[in-house]
């Protein structure tokens, strides 16, 4: 493991901002999609404005441990049913087995129509955890059903009431995909964690608020996290990049060893493994990709 | 059948595009092609200073578009090759009076007679550039293995990927064999890492190619010489042959000996 130099504090504050110009890329194959569960994500920097799916009644999403359902605030409580009980059978059982949590908002929903939500899971396979509401009667409601129940003390991503449907067929995924090499002077800003597959070249620069992958050569200037998430990674095959910043964290790569002079047969060419980066105690650190593998002696995880 | 135009073109300045647009041409010429060079670097022409050719341009890129000769005209004959002509750049203009649509028609009225046109552009990414490359078939990217060179060469073929959907060749100028044999300086596998794009040729760094580009003789001509032979491969390249790379080594003792010994 190496410790890479100087990390100071600089970005964070404004790099939230930063994310909203998308446009800098020739690109636009692909609307900008929904942020990955992590909290530090869900913030209004991340770009919902872009997404042109339809308006929506039914939102599932996947959350770490399980899947969140959102319903809509207005709407006939029966179609939200059925819309749900229709993504749910078009997903094929990808949830099966699945927690949900469902967020109902400030609706008021009676014990009845909770348990008609619960009935729809169950029959997919799925369980229904916790219950989200701002309404006391809901909550209340959801108590009586044994369920857990949350007030949703934590301010709600801010969205529009006509949020877009995540269509379970084809997962939008939290993940943007760059096909191709990045070259000096592009720039590539997404608000999703982002997957270059190909080299991204010095002068070229990834900058992402989730994590910053490279199946290729790294060696321009990534950026994971810009919205503050400290828990995003960068993480290439050749990695060796110009500069690094995770949230506010910078970092410039050490020197990279020249392989000893020597005669031919004896010049050794410098190792290369894939290598991750992540902050640990305030500190950017890069370590080959296996050392952080499960089952392998644990050096200093997050 | 029309035909090819190619833009050689750099980013950055001082790389040699114009000595590798001239010796390219003359070795397409030699060849036995047709072929017609044309300065696009519009107020800092000297294409036909490389080339030798200054005291006989009469006629310029300029009065062409603006109407004041015949395209025929003002195409300069080389007398040491037969199939090759000029088509100088203004000196006391700049790069703003020759439009990309002119200079469009200019070069496909060229390619109707020419089987080579071979644009020089001017050096950066501006409206020189746009122009140089907007008629061209093919793109030559000239670089050094320089990090600035590269940086900007790397850039280059971003934009023409971008705007253009080229996939340019390139061309590694100056390279110094013995730095990059002996680790010092990146060698030429290692600019392919970077730039990833087809390789056309490695022009190796000798003192009579700066002496020749500066008295006018392309080295190119002088087909004795060991480093003309990189750009007359260049030439076969573009002719869509496929040659093997020159050995970089000049030709002697002490080199054929280094060569037995694998060095």
């Amino acid at each position: 493991m190496m410790v890479m130099d100087e990390g100071s504090e600089q970005e964070g504050t404004n790099s939230a901002t930063e994310l909203r110009d998308e446009a800098v890329q020739p690109q636009t194959e692909r609307p900008a999609g929904e942020s990955s569960g992590r909290p530090a994500e869900a913030s209004p920097a991340s770009s919902r404005a872009t997404v042109e799916t339809p308006p929506a009644a039914v939102k599932i999403r996947g959350r770490p441990g399980g899947v969140s359902i959102e319903m809509e605030e207005e709407g006939d409580w029966d179609d939200l049913l059925k819309a749900l009980d229709e993504r749910l059978s078009a997903a094929e059982g990808f949830f099966r087995g699945g927690r949900a949590v469902l967020e109902l908002g400030p609706r008021e929903a009676a014990e009845d129509d909770l348990r008609q939500v619960r009935t729809t899971l169950v029959r997919h396979d799925m369980t229904l955890s916790v219950v989200r509401s701002t309404a006391r009667q809901t909550l209340q409601a959801a108590q009586a059903l044994g369920l857990s129940t949350s007030t949703d003390a934590e301010p709600a991503p801010s969205q529009p009431a006509m949020a877009p449907v995540v269509a379970i067929s084809q997962p939008q995924s939290p993940y943007f995909v760059h096909n191709g090499t990045l070259r000096s002077g592009q720039v590539l800003r997404k608000a999703e964690s982002i997957v270059v597959l190909g080299d991204v070249n010095p002068g070229a620069q990834v900058i992402s608020a989730g994590d910053v992958m490279v199946w290729g050569r790294l060696r321009g200037v990534a950026h994971a996290g810009a919205a503050g998430n400290k828990k995003a990674v960068v993480a290439a095959i050749e990695f060796s990049p110009t500069q690094l910043r995770i949230a506010g964290v910078a970092a410039i790569a050490p020197e990279n060893k020249k392989p000893g002079r020597g005669l031919k047969f004896w010049k050794k060419p410098p190792e290369r493994r894939p290598e991750v980066a992540y902050i640990a105690d305030g500190r950017i650190v890069v370590e080959p990709w296996d050392d952080s593998r499960p089952g392998r002696p644990k050096t200093s995880r997050r | 059948m029309p035909g090819t135009v190619i833009t050689v073109t750099s980013g950055k300045g001082g790389v040699g595009k114009t000595t590798t647009t001239t010796n390219v041409a003359v070795a397409l010429a030699l060849a036995g092609k047709r072929v017609v060079v044309v300065d696009a670097d519009i107020g800092l022409r000297n294409l036909d200073l490389v080339m030798g050719l200054e005291s006989r341009v009469i006629y310029d890129l300029v009065d062409v578009v603006e109407g004041r000769c015949e395209l025929q005209q003002a195409l300069v004959r080389d007398n040491r090759v037969e199939s090759l002509h000029l088509l100088a750049a203004a000196q006391t203009r700049d790069k703003s009076d020759v439009g990309i649509q002119q200079m469009v028609s200019v070069c496909k009225a060229l390619s109707q007679t020419a089987d080579y046109v071979i644009i020089d552009s001017p050096a950066g990414i501006e409206h020189g550039f746009q122009s140089a490359i907007a008629p061209s078939d093919r793109v030559l990217i000239v670089t050094t293995a320089d990090v600035s060179a590269l940086r900007d060469a790397d850039k280059v073929i971003y934009l023409l990927e971008r705007d253009w959907k080229h996939q340019p060749g390139l061309v590694v100028n100056r390279y110094n064999a013995q730095l990059s044999r002996d680790g010092e300086l990146r060698d030429i596998d290692d600019i392919l890492d970077i730039l990833s794009i087809d390789l056309l040729g490695v022009v190796p760094e000798h003192k009579s190619i700066v002496l020749a580009t500066d008295r006018g003789q392309p080295i190119a001509l002088n087909r004795r010489h060991y480093v003309s032979q990189a750009y007359h491969n260049m030439a076969q390249r573009v002719m869509g042959n496929n040659v093997p790379l020159m050995d970089f080594r000049e030709p002697g003792f002490f080199n054929a000996l280094a060569r037995l010994f694998g060095r």
